[in-house]
Protein backbone atom coordinates (compact mmCIF):
# COMPACT_ATOMS: atom_id res chain seq x y z
CA UNK A 1 0.00 0.00 0.00
CA UNK A 2 1.21 3.51 -1.11
CA UNK A 3 0.98 5.80 2.04
CA UNK A 4 0.90 9.57 1.85
CA UNK A 5 4.38 9.83 4.44
CA UNK A 6 3.58 13.66 5.51
CA UNK A 7 -0.17 12.58 6.53
CA UNK A 8 0.70 9.15 7.93
CA UNK A 9 3.75 10.56 9.54
CA UNK A 10 1.58 13.40 11.44
CA UNK A 11 -0.72 10.38 12.47
CA UNK A 12 1.78 8.22 13.74
CA UNK A 13 3.09 11.71 15.82
CA UNK A 14 -0.29 12.71 17.58
CA UNK A 15 -0.35 8.91 17.91
CA UNK A 16 2.67 9.16 19.92
CA UNK A 17 1.70 12.18 21.56
CA UNK A 18 -1.53 10.63 23.10
CA UNK A 19 0.10 7.74 24.64
CA UNK A 20 2.67 9.72 26.82
CA UNK A 21 1.74 13.25 26.51
CA UNK A 22 -1.48 13.60 26.02
CA UNK A 23 -3.09 15.78 23.27
CA UNK A 24 -4.76 18.91 23.24
CA UNK A 25 -8.71 19.35 21.98
CA UNK A 26 -7.08 20.76 18.65
CA UNK A 27 -5.09 17.93 17.97
CA UNK A 28 -7.73 15.61 19.17
CA UNK A 29 -9.69 16.80 16.34
CA UNK A 30 -7.23 16.73 14.24
CA UNK A 31 -6.16 13.45 15.00
CA UNK A 32 -9.65 12.12 14.61
CA UNK A 33 -9.50 13.62 11.10
CA UNK A 34 -6.40 11.61 10.18
CA UNK A 35 -8.03 8.71 11.62
CA UNK A 36 -10.94 8.40 9.11
CA UNK A 37 -8.19 8.78 6.14
CA UNK A 38 -6.19 6.25 7.09
CA UNK A 39 -8.60 3.70 8.72
CA UNK A 40 -6.25 0.74 9.00
CA UNK A 41 -3.95 2.06 11.42
CA UNK A 42 -4.98 1.03 14.80
CA UNK A 43 -5.10 4.06 16.94
CA UNK A 44 -4.59 1.79 20.28
CA UNK A 45 -1.44 0.35 19.42
CA UNK A 46 0.86 3.34 20.25
CA UNK A 47 -1.18 3.35 23.74
CA UNK A 48 -0.65 -0.51 23.95
CA UNK A 49 2.92 0.19 23.06
CA UNK A 50 3.74 2.57 25.95
CA UNK A 51 1.34 0.12 28.36
CA UNK A 52 3.78 -2.52 27.93
CA UNK A 53 6.94 -0.34 28.22
CA UNK A 54 5.43 0.72 31.10
CA UNK A 55 4.87 -2.45 32.47
CA UNK A 56 8.54 -3.72 30.90
CA UNK A 57 9.81 -1.17 33.67
CA UNK A 58 8.93 -3.69 36.14
CA UNK A 59 7.04 -1.12 38.76
CA UNK A 60 6.88 -2.28 42.28
CA UNK A 61 3.90 -2.50 43.65
CA UNK A 62 2.63 -0.25 46.63
CA UNK A 63 -0.22 -1.56 49.24
CA UNK A 64 -3.37 0.10 49.27
CA UNK A 65 -3.22 2.00 52.20
CA UNK A 66 -7.02 0.73 54.45
CA UNK A 67 -8.63 3.96 53.32
CA UNK A 68 -8.22 4.00 49.88
CA UNK A 69 -9.65 0.14 49.51
CA UNK A 70 -12.18 1.13 51.00
CA UNK A 71 -12.77 4.18 48.71
CA UNK A 72 -12.64 1.94 45.88
CA UNK A 73 -14.72 -1.09 47.11
CA UNK A 74 -17.39 1.23 48.08
CA UNK A 75 -17.18 3.00 44.02
CA UNK A 76 -17.58 -0.55 42.75
CA UNK A 77 -20.35 -1.43 45.08
CA UNK A 78 -22.16 1.94 43.92
CA UNK A 79 -21.06 0.97 40.75
CA UNK A 80 -22.41 -2.41 40.15
CA UNK A 81 -25.50 -1.12 41.91
CA UNK A 82 -26.69 0.86 39.57
CA UNK A 83 -29.53 -1.25 37.09
CA UNK A 84 -27.93 0.01 34.01
CA UNK A 85 -24.27 -0.97 34.89
CA UNK A 86 -25.00 -4.53 35.31
CA UNK A 87 -25.79 -7.39 32.88
CA UNK A 88 -29.42 -7.56 31.23
CA UNK A 89 -31.76 -9.57 33.24
CA UNK A 90 -34.80 -10.93 32.33
CA UNK A 91 -37.48 -8.42 33.29
CA UNK A 92 -40.78 -10.18 35.23
CA UNK A 93 -43.71 -10.65 33.39
CA UNK A 94 -45.79 -7.84 35.38
CA UNK A 95 -43.32 -5.64 34.48
CA UNK A 96 -43.06 -6.22 30.92
CA UNK A 97 -47.00 -5.64 31.38
CA UNK A 98 -47.23 -2.74 33.14
CA UNK A 99 -44.47 -1.39 30.80
CA UNK A 100 -46.96 -1.79 28.30
CA UNK A 101 -49.50 -0.20 30.36
CA UNK A 102 -47.76 2.70 30.25
CA UNK A 103 -46.84 3.13 27.25
CA UNK A 104 -50.23 2.89 25.60
CA UNK A 105 -50.98 5.96 27.71
CA UNK A 106 -48.00 7.49 26.90
CA UNK A 107 -48.99 6.78 23.17
CA UNK A 108 -52.17 8.37 23.59
CA UNK A 109 -50.69 11.42 25.55
CA UNK A 110 -48.16 12.00 23.00
CA UNK A 111 -50.90 11.77 20.45
CA UNK A 112 -52.68 14.78 22.00
CA UNK A 113 -49.82 17.06 22.53
CA UNK A 114 -48.38 16.56 18.78
CA UNK A 115 -51.47 17.56 17.68
CA UNK A 116 -51.31 20.72 19.91
CA UNK A 117 -47.94 21.20 19.28
CA UNK A 118 -48.63 21.10 15.44
CA UNK A 119 -50.35 24.31 15.40
CA UNK A 120 -47.75 26.35 16.37
CA UNK A 121 -44.06 26.91 15.34
CA UNK A 122 -41.55 24.45 16.60
CA UNK A 123 -39.18 25.42 19.23
CA UNK A 124 -35.71 24.71 18.76
CA UNK A 125 -35.57 21.49 20.71
CA UNK A 126 -38.35 19.86 18.09
CA UNK A 127 -36.73 21.25 15.10
CA UNK A 128 -33.33 19.35 16.30
CA UNK A 129 -35.43 16.11 17.19
CA UNK A 130 -37.31 16.34 13.60
CA UNK A 131 -33.55 16.49 12.66
CA UNK A 132 -32.06 13.68 14.65
CA UNK A 133 -34.92 11.06 13.66
CA UNK A 134 -33.44 11.99 9.65
CA UNK A 135 -31.17 8.84 8.76
CA UNK A 136 -28.69 10.62 6.94
CA UNK A 137 -27.74 12.90 9.71
CA UNK A 138 -24.18 12.87 11.65
CA UNK A 139 -24.20 12.79 15.26
CA UNK A 140 -20.76 14.12 16.94
CA UNK A 141 -19.61 14.05 20.67
CA UNK A 142 -17.27 14.98 23.03
CA UNK A 143 -15.56 12.40 25.16
CA UNK A 144 -16.53 11.27 28.76
CA UNK A 145 -15.10 12.05 31.04
CA UNK A 146 -15.42 9.52 34.08
CA UNK A 147 -15.86 10.73 37.24
CA UNK A 148 -16.72 14.20 36.10
CA UNK A 149 -20.93 13.99 35.55
CA UNK A 150 -20.36 17.76 35.40
CA UNK A 151 -17.61 18.40 33.55
CA UNK A 152 -18.99 20.73 30.18
CA UNK A 153 -20.29 18.19 27.33
CA UNK A 154 -22.08 18.62 23.91
CA UNK A 155 -23.24 16.70 21.22
CA UNK A 156 -24.36 18.20 17.57
CA UNK A 157 -26.19 16.64 14.78
CA UNK A 158 -25.50 17.80 11.52
CA UNK A 159 -27.16 17.26 7.89
CA UNK A 160 -25.02 17.75 5.14
CA UNK A 161 -27.53 17.31 2.81
CA UNK A 162 -29.58 19.97 4.27
CA UNK A 163 -26.97 22.49 5.47
CA UNK A 164 -28.68 22.06 8.66
CA UNK A 165 -28.23 21.43 12.93
CA UNK A 166 -28.52 21.47 15.88
CA UNK A 167 -25.82 22.08 18.90
CA UNK A 168 -26.49 20.84 22.40
CA UNK A 169 -24.40 21.29 25.51
CA UNK A 170 -24.32 21.51 29.33
CA UNK A 171 -22.16 22.17 32.41
CA UNK A 172 -20.80 24.90 30.61
CA UNK A 173 -20.06 27.88 33.10
CA UNK A 174 -22.73 30.89 32.21
CA UNK A 175 -21.27 33.72 30.58
CA UNK A 176 -22.44 38.16 30.72
CA UNK A 177 -23.28 38.26 27.01
CA UNK A 178 -21.99 42.13 27.72
CA UNK A 179 -17.86 40.89 28.18
CA UNK A 180 -18.26 37.25 26.50
CA UNK A 181 -19.78 34.92 24.47
CA UNK A 182 -19.23 31.09 23.51
CA UNK A 183 -18.47 30.62 20.01
CA UNK A 184 -19.28 27.73 17.81
CA UNK A 185 -16.69 26.47 15.18
CA UNK A 186 -16.70 23.60 12.57
CA UNK A 187 -13.35 21.77 11.07
CA UNK A 188 -14.76 21.28 8.15
CA UNK A 189 -13.96 18.35 5.93
CA UNK A 190 -11.66 19.53 2.88
CA UNK A 191 -10.12 23.07 4.74
CA UNK A 192 -7.38 23.38 6.66
CA UNK A 193 -7.40 22.85 10.12
CA UNK A 194 -6.01 25.95 11.21
CA UNK A 195 -9.31 27.34 9.25
CA UNK A 196 -12.37 26.32 11.54
CA UNK A 197 -15.86 27.59 10.23
CA UNK A 198 -17.55 29.64 12.22
CA UNK A 199 -20.98 28.23 13.28
CA UNK A 200 -21.80 30.91 15.30
CA UNK A 201 -21.72 32.96 18.73
CA UNK A 202 -24.64 32.11 21.58
CA UNK A 203 -25.33 32.60 25.33
CA UNK A 204 -25.45 29.57 27.83
CA UNK A 205 -28.57 29.48 30.00
CA UNK A 206 -28.18 30.27 33.81
CA UNK A 207 -28.04 26.25 34.04
CA UNK A 208 -25.39 26.04 32.31
CA UNK A 209 -26.90 24.42 28.97
CA UNK A 210 -27.76 25.41 25.71
CA UNK A 211 -29.34 24.53 22.66
CA UNK A 212 -28.54 26.27 19.61
CA UNK A 213 -28.80 25.91 15.91
CA UNK A 214 -25.46 25.58 13.72
CA UNK A 215 -25.39 28.56 11.40
CA UNK A 216 -22.48 28.66 9.40
CA UNK A 217 -21.77 31.14 6.70
CA UNK A 218 -20.16 28.97 4.24
CA UNK A 219 -21.68 25.58 2.92
CA UNK A 220 -20.09 23.16 4.93
CA UNK A 221 -18.67 19.65 2.78
CA UNK A 222 -18.84 17.35 5.86
CA UNK A 223 -17.78 18.42 9.31
CA UNK A 224 -15.50 16.42 11.20
CA UNK A 225 -16.00 18.15 14.23
CA UNK A 226 -17.56 20.88 16.25
CA UNK A 227 -15.68 22.86 18.91
CA UNK A 228 -16.45 25.69 21.08
CA UNK A 229 -14.60 28.08 22.87
CA UNK A 230 -15.09 31.55 24.89
CA UNK A 231 -14.49 34.44 23.13
CA UNK A 232 -15.10 38.21 23.65
CA UNK A 233 -18.85 39.18 23.24
CA UNK A 234 -19.99 39.08 19.59
CA UNK A 235 -17.25 36.33 18.70
CA UNK A 236 -13.64 36.30 16.93
CA UNK A 237 -12.49 35.55 13.69
CA UNK A 238 -10.11 33.35 12.76
CA UNK A 239 -6.86 35.35 12.47
CA UNK A 240 -3.87 34.51 9.97
CA UNK A 241 -2.29 32.43 12.62
CA UNK A 242 -5.25 30.43 13.56
CA UNK A 243 -5.63 31.18 16.51
CA UNK A 244 -9.36 31.19 18.67
CA UNK A 245 -9.60 30.65 22.13
CA UNK A 246 -9.16 27.51 24.12
CA UNK A 247 -11.70 24.69 23.40
CA UNK A 248 -13.93 24.59 26.02
CA UNK A 249 -16.29 20.97 24.15
CA UNK A 250 -14.77 19.37 21.14
CA UNK A 251 -17.47 17.14 19.59
CA UNK A 252 -16.26 14.46 17.60
CA UNK A 253 -18.27 12.21 15.06
CA UNK A 254 -20.13 9.45 16.91
CA UNK A 255 -22.41 8.26 14.50
CA UNK A 256 -24.05 7.02 12.17
CA UNK B 1 14.12 -18.45 35.11
CA UNK B 2 10.55 -20.37 34.53
CA UNK B 3 7.62 -18.53 33.89
CA UNK B 4 4.67 -19.02 36.78
CA UNK B 5 1.52 -19.64 33.90
CA UNK B 6 -0.69 -16.67 34.17
CA UNK B 7 -3.75 -16.64 36.40
CA UNK B 8 -7.04 -16.69 34.33
CA UNK B 9 -8.38 -12.82 33.55
CA UNK B 10 -10.67 -11.06 35.75
CA UNK B 11 -12.53 -8.29 33.63
CA UNK B 12 -14.92 -10.87 31.90
CA UNK B 13 -16.23 -11.39 35.38
CA UNK B 14 -15.93 -8.06 36.94
CA UNK B 15 -18.11 -7.28 33.30
CA UNK B 16 -20.72 -9.58 34.54
CA UNK B 17 -20.37 -7.70 38.22
CA UNK B 18 -18.97 -10.89 40.06
CA UNK B 19 -18.36 -9.22 43.39
CA UNK B 20 -15.36 -11.84 44.21
CA UNK B 21 -14.48 -11.04 40.70
CA UNK B 22 -13.97 -7.32 41.82
CA UNK B 23 -12.44 -7.47 44.60
CA UNK B 24 -9.57 -9.96 43.01
CA UNK B 25 -9.58 -7.32 40.35
CA UNK B 26 -8.71 -4.47 43.42
CA UNK B 27 -6.13 -6.99 45.41
CA UNK B 28 -4.35 -7.70 41.82
CA UNK B 29 -4.02 -4.58 40.07
CA UNK B 30 -4.55 -1.87 42.98
CA UNK B 31 -1.16 -2.03 43.91
CA UNK B 32 0.29 -1.73 40.74
CA UNK B 33 -2.08 0.88 39.21
CA UNK B 34 -1.28 3.07 42.79
CA UNK B 35 2.90 2.30 41.55
CA UNK B 36 2.14 3.70 37.95
CA UNK B 37 0.37 7.19 39.11
CA UNK B 38 2.39 7.42 42.49
CA UNK B 39 5.70 7.76 39.99
CA UNK B 40 4.22 9.07 37.02
CA UNK B 41 2.34 12.36 39.13
CA UNK B 42 4.96 12.30 42.17
CA UNK B 43 2.17 12.47 44.57
CA UNK B 44 0.68 10.59 46.68
CA UNK B 45 -2.60 12.30 47.29
CA UNK B 46 -2.87 13.30 43.09
CA UNK B 47 -2.33 9.21 42.72
CA UNK B 48 -4.94 8.20 45.05
CA UNK B 49 -7.62 10.38 43.59
CA UNK B 50 -6.20 8.98 39.93
CA UNK B 51 -6.50 4.96 41.56
CA UNK B 52 -10.45 5.76 41.85
CA UNK B 53 -10.78 7.11 38.60
CA UNK B 54 -8.81 4.37 36.71
CA UNK B 55 -11.25 1.61 38.83
CA UNK B 56 -14.22 3.43 38.25
CA UNK B 57 -13.24 3.46 34.23
CA UNK B 58 -12.09 -0.35 34.30
CA UNK B 59 -15.66 -1.09 36.18
CA UNK B 60 -16.73 0.65 32.84
CA UNK B 61 -15.10 -1.09 30.06
CA UNK B 62 -14.21 -4.50 31.81
CA UNK B 63 -16.54 -6.09 28.67
CA UNK B 64 -13.92 -4.25 26.44
CA UNK B 65 -11.06 -6.42 27.56
CA UNK B 66 -9.84 -8.59 24.92
CA UNK B 67 -6.88 -11.01 25.76
CA UNK B 68 -6.36 -11.31 22.00
CA UNK B 69 -5.22 -7.91 21.98
CA UNK B 70 -3.48 -7.47 24.79
CA UNK B 71 -2.58 -9.29 28.53
CA UNK B 72 -4.42 -7.87 31.11
CA UNK B 73 -2.36 -6.41 33.12
CA UNK B 74 -1.45 -4.15 29.87
CA UNK B 75 -5.03 -3.62 29.41
CA UNK B 76 -4.95 -2.32 33.10
CA UNK B 77 -2.00 -0.09 32.49
CA UNK B 78 -3.58 1.59 29.17
CA UNK B 79 -6.73 2.57 31.12
CA UNK B 80 -4.24 3.77 33.82
CA UNK B 81 -2.22 5.73 31.65
CA UNK B 82 -4.83 7.19 29.83
CA UNK B 83 -6.11 8.97 33.30
CA UNK B 84 -3.00 9.34 34.32
CA UNK B 85 -2.15 11.79 31.20
CA UNK B 86 -5.44 13.83 31.03
CA UNK B 87 -5.34 13.90 34.90
CA UNK B 88 -1.77 15.53 34.74
CA UNK B 89 -3.19 17.60 31.41
CA UNK B 90 -6.08 18.83 33.12
CA UNK B 91 -4.33 19.94 36.27
CA UNK B 92 -1.81 21.51 34.40
CA UNK B 93 0.73 20.33 36.73
CA UNK B 94 4.36 19.41 36.13
CA UNK B 95 6.01 16.77 37.38
CA UNK B 96 8.89 17.67 39.52
CA UNK B 97 12.57 17.56 38.44
CA UNK B 98 14.20 17.22 41.25
CA UNK B 99 15.05 13.39 42.53
CA UNK B 100 11.52 11.41 43.24
CA UNK B 101 11.01 11.81 46.95
CA UNK B 102 12.12 9.49 49.49
CA UNK B 103 8.59 7.99 50.24
CA UNK B 104 9.03 6.58 46.20
CA UNK B 105 10.08 2.88 46.97
CA UNK B 106 13.49 2.15 45.06
CA UNK B 107 12.98 -0.64 43.08
CA UNK B 108 14.36 -3.50 44.71
CA UNK B 109 14.29 -6.80 42.97
CA UNK B 110 11.91 -8.62 40.55
CA UNK B 111 8.36 -7.29 40.47
CA UNK B 112 5.75 -9.05 41.92
CA UNK B 113 3.80 -9.12 38.89
CA UNK B 114 6.39 -11.26 37.53
CA UNK B 115 4.11 -13.93 39.37
CA UNK B 116 1.13 -13.06 37.37
CA UNK B 117 1.43 -12.01 34.20
CA UNK B 118 2.96 -14.45 31.59
CA UNK B 119 2.28 -11.26 30.05
CA UNK B 120 4.00 -12.39 26.47
CA UNK B 121 3.65 -8.44 25.43
CA UNK B 122 5.91 -6.76 28.10
CA UNK B 123 8.29 -9.51 27.51
CA UNK B 124 8.63 -8.46 24.00
CA UNK B 125 8.33 -4.89 25.11
CA UNK B 126 11.22 -5.40 27.32
CA UNK B 127 12.95 -7.43 24.79
CA UNK B 128 12.77 -4.23 22.21
CA UNK B 129 13.33 -2.33 24.54
CA UNK B 130 16.71 -3.60 25.42
CA UNK B 131 17.46 -3.14 21.67
CA UNK B 132 17.39 1.09 21.26
CA UNK B 133 20.13 2.54 21.77
CA UNK B 134 20.79 3.98 25.71
CA UNK B 135 19.68 7.86 24.59
CA UNK B 136 16.52 6.37 23.11
CA UNK B 137 15.59 4.34 25.71
CA UNK B 138 16.57 6.70 28.27
CA UNK B 139 14.25 9.18 26.33
CA UNK B 140 11.43 6.64 26.47
CA UNK B 141 11.76 5.65 29.76
CA UNK B 142 10.95 9.49 31.15
CA UNK B 143 8.21 10.21 28.64
CA UNK B 144 6.81 6.63 29.39
CA UNK B 145 7.15 5.92 33.45
CA UNK B 146 7.84 9.52 34.68
CA UNK B 147 5.41 11.29 32.24
CA UNK B 148 7.81 13.98 31.88
CA UNK B 149 7.09 16.40 28.70
CA UNK B 150 9.01 16.80 25.77
CA UNK B 151 10.43 20.28 26.98
CA UNK B 152 11.18 18.78 30.26
CA UNK B 153 12.91 15.60 28.93
CA UNK B 154 14.87 17.86 26.58
CA UNK B 155 16.32 19.75 29.59
CA UNK B 156 17.26 17.03 31.47
CA UNK B 157 18.98 15.45 29.09
CA UNK B 158 20.35 18.19 27.30
CA UNK B 159 18.74 16.67 23.60
CA UNK B 160 16.99 19.53 21.48
CA UNK B 161 13.45 18.24 21.74
CA UNK B 162 12.82 17.38 18.27
CA UNK B 163 15.63 14.80 19.13
CA UNK B 164 13.31 13.60 22.13
CA UNK B 165 10.14 13.48 19.95
CA UNK B 166 11.81 11.46 17.31
CA UNK B 167 12.91 8.91 19.89
CA UNK B 168 9.81 8.56 21.56
CA UNK B 169 7.84 8.20 18.56
CA UNK B 170 10.60 5.81 16.85
CA UNK B 171 10.69 3.53 20.53
CA UNK B 172 6.97 2.98 20.50
CA UNK B 173 7.01 2.45 16.59
CA UNK B 174 9.78 -0.70 17.31
CA UNK B 175 7.71 -1.89 20.64
CA UNK B 176 4.27 -1.25 18.10
CA UNK B 177 6.13 -3.44 15.59
CA UNK B 178 7.24 -6.06 18.04
CA UNK B 179 3.59 -6.48 19.53
CA UNK B 180 1.95 -6.38 16.55
CA UNK B 181 4.16 -8.50 14.23
CA UNK B 182 3.66 -5.98 11.25
CA UNK B 183 6.11 -3.13 10.70
CA UNK B 184 4.82 0.72 10.38
CA UNK B 185 3.37 1.68 6.91
CA UNK B 186 4.85 5.05 6.00
CA UNK B 187 6.50 7.16 8.35
CA UNK B 188 9.86 6.50 7.88
CA UNK B 189 10.82 9.97 8.99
Amino acid sequence: MTADPVTIDRLYDLLADRATVGLTAAEAAELSTLQTRWPHVDPTEFDRAAAALHLATDPAPLPLPPHLLAKLEAAAAAHFARPNERPAQRRTTAFYWAVCGWSCAATVLIGFVALQLSRREPTVAEKRDRLKADPTVAKYASADKPGEPNAPAGTVVFSTAKQQGYLELKGLKPNDPTTSQYQLWVVDKGRAFKEPVDGGVFDVNPDGTALVAVRSPLRLQGPAAFAVTLEPAGGVVVSEDGKVGRFVVLMTRAGP
Amino acid sequence: MPTEPAPPPLLPRVATGDGAAVRECLARYGGLVLALARRFLGNATDAEDVTQDVFVELWKHAGRFDPACASEPTFVTMITRRRLIDYKRRAGRRPPLEPLPAAVPERTGPSPFGEIDGRDDVARARRALGDLKDDQRNVILLAVEDGLTHEQIAERTGLPVGTVKTHIRRGLMRVREVLTGTPTTGGNR
